[in-house]
């Protein structure tokens, strides 16, 4: 057989083997999780939402949340190991109630794959309610300090 | 960059063609003086270098070079040796990485094509066992996180991976052409199987020196070569 069929089957395999796959990351992998935060009641230990909360982080422009809750889940910073947020109660009225809570924690990068890169995960160190003499919140409660999932509530916040 | 690569490869390809068309219809003419002759088979041994890593130099963030060497111990067999080193940077959506090391890839060649009498071409079968060993770096990444909330950038955290490992197997096919007296061209593609590879406990070895591009859940990868080799004409059998 001719050697230049033999070469040009051989280049051909050359054209086909530059087409190289792309990996993608599919959304079914878990993202970095958010902190999720339940809210009961300080004396009766049910569940208590707060009535037309706002929720902003201090170092945003933007407000994360308005209404009336009962749990929420929160984003930390991947970039610090704080994140301050400001929680006003019943900020619609004259009532308006603002604390600050701060979120202090260690993160730690986890590797997913080439595609998604890493995700975040956090460990929960403390979490300081700044005093203001009139504070809504009265205390918190760190239920589950590694913070890897979003199955069920890491803090609890009484009020 | 990805299409930069591709295209280079085409042109490569294209150019190396056209060699070969060149010097098989000047062999052919040879053929017809030399028919009358006596056959002599040359062995010898071979040194070579492999060019596509000077074509990745222009075309990727990548340094490297590749020593290639065989001996014909039979009429068509090859012992085969490759000895490289790579140092790749990744720069993709979400890592930034380096991965640097070098690799020893050992075999044979079988030619499986019937020169007409004179002529010194290969289109060859080849096997490779492969180990490379080589170091990784992170250098920043991006953050997988849906909430976009705060603003997601690249996070600086740098770290390094030492001491890591892989072996595979290589199958190729490949042809060589003589282009002049002891100077032979050639090209092969490699389809590489992974067998074991030790990647660190928080990263991934997405490149592999020798290996090349490893993708995710797949054991295989490709890889190409272009090599100019020297006959050092030591045996005439």
């Amino acid at each position: 057989m001719n050697f230049h069929y033999y070469l040009r089957g051989v280049l051909i395999l050359f054209f086909l083997s530059s087409c190289e796959p792309d990996d993608i990351c599919l959304e079914s992998n878990t993202d970095t999780p958010n902190l999720i935060i339940k809210f009961l009641d300080f004396n009766s230990g049910e569940n208590k939402p707060v009535v037309n909360l706002k929720i902003k982080g201090v170092d945003s422009e933007n407000d994360f949340f308005i209404g009336t809750v009962d749990s929420i889940s929160i984003p930390l910073s991947n970039y610090q190991n704080t994140t301050p947020f400001s929680f006003t109660k019943e900020f619609d009225s004259n009532q308006a109630n603002e604390d600050l809570i701060y979120f202090n924690y260690v993160r730690n990068n986890v590797y997913i794959s080439r595609s998604c890169g890493y995700k975040m995960e956090y460990e929960i160190e403390n979490i300081i309610v700044e005093n203001d003499n009139l504070n809504w919140i009265e205390d918190s409660i760190i239920e589950k300090r590694v913070v890897n999932d979003e199955n069920s509530h890491h803090v609890k916040i009484y009020h | 960059m990805m299409k930069i690569l591709t295209m280079s490869k085409y042109i490569i390809s294209i150019f190396i063609c056209l060699i070969f068309n060149y010097s098989f219809s000047q062999e052919e003419q040879e053929e017809v003086i030399e028919d009358s002759l006596k056959i002599e088979q040359k062995y010898g041994i071979r040194i070579g270098l492999d060019l596509s890593k000077q074509v990745r130099m222009i075309t990727e963030d990548y340094n490297g070079i590749s020593l290639y060497g065989d001996l014909r111990i039979k009429e068509r067999l090859f012992i085969v040796a490759e000895i490289g080193n790579d140092d790749k940077k990744i720069f993709n959506e979400n890592i930034n990485a380096n991965f640097k090391g070098s690799y020893l890839k050992a075999g044979f060649n079988y030619n499986f094509y019937n020169n007409p009498p004179g002529l010194e071409n290969e289109i060859y079968f080849g096997f490779r066992f492969a180990t490379s060993s080589f170091k990784s770096e992170v250098f920043n990444y991006l953050v997988y996180d849906f909430d976009k909330y705060w603003e997601n950038g690249r996070i600086e955290d740098y770290s390094e991976y030492t001491d890591l490992s892989a072996n595979w197997i290589e199958l190729i096919l490949g042809f060589n052409a003589k282009i002049s007296k002891n100077i032979f061209m050639g090209t092969s593609l490699r389809l590489n199987r992974m067998i074991n590879q030790k990647s660190p406990e928080n990263f991934g070895n997405l490149y592999i020196p020798g290996f090349n591009i490893v993708t995710e859940d797949n054991n295989f990868g490709t890889g190409i070569t272009y090599t100019l080799t020297y006959r050092i004409p030591l045996v005439k059998k």
